[in-house]
């Protein structure tokens, strides 16, 4: 993210937030069609733990 | 099927490559440590068990965008769903008309899982559609490879 905010800059980092939240209810509204869900499960689990990680770092940088 | 590297983004490198279609292709095992990027233009051969045979590779993200993308999506996640072993697969669809808004995510919104994060070495694109279809997608990674 440091990275990330030194070559698009801070709005980069904010509409990943955005597209990373997209990803996450886009999995969830899959969910239910799913016959064996541990897959998908798998995939909301890491895309939660992301968008907590940009949500720290916008807090810990006052962004 | 002969890759073109691009370039380095934050350290792993970046391939791009043009195809007519999935069918038929053979995979490389080094995909396994790379993010995956699949761009749908205008191709008419595409067969859905062709997922199938990049999924067996696992590769640390399969990401979609382009026409049909969200059949493919869904018809993925089934694929996967009936998945009881092997490797976590991070998945994502961009549905944003606009090329620059694919390559964004594929560079800075999709990661692979915390699990497999290690073993993450590279970028690969597939571009399946037209020549100008390819330019216009080549040209967009190598605006991020230059900044």
């Amino acid at each position: 993210l440091e990275k990330q905010i030194e070559r698009d800059g801070v709005k980069s980092i904010y509409k990943a937030l955005r597209r990373s939240q997209r990803t996450l209810q886009e999995h969830k509204d899959k969910l239910p069609n799913l016959k064996y869900k541990s897959q998908v499960e798998g995939t909301i689990r890491n895309v939660e733990k992301q968008i907590q990680t940009i949500e720290k770092f916008i807090k810990e940088k006052g962004l | 099927m002969n890759w073109l590297k691009i370039g380095k983004y934050l350290n792993r490198e970046v391939y791009i490559c043009e195809i007519e279609s999935l069918a038929n292709y053979q995979y490389s095992q080094s995909l396994t440590l790379s993010s995956i990027l699949i761009c749908f233009g205008d191709s008419k051969n595409n067969k859905i068990e062709d997922l199938q045979q990049l999924i067996n590779i696992s590769p640390v993200c399969i990401n979609l965008a382009g026409e049909r993308s969200e059949t493919y999506f869904d018809l993925m996640l089934d694929i996967l769903s009936r998945q009881t072993k092997g490797k976590h697969i991070m998945t994502s669809i961009c549905r944003e008309p606009e090329v620059s808004e694919w390559i964004f995510d594929f560079f800075s919104v999709n990661f692979p899982s915390e699990d497999r994060f290690d073993e993450w070495k590279s970028y690969h694109v597939f571009v399946i559609g037209s020549h100008s279809f390819y330019d216009n997608i080549f040209s967009e990674i190598n605006k991020i490879m230059t900044k």
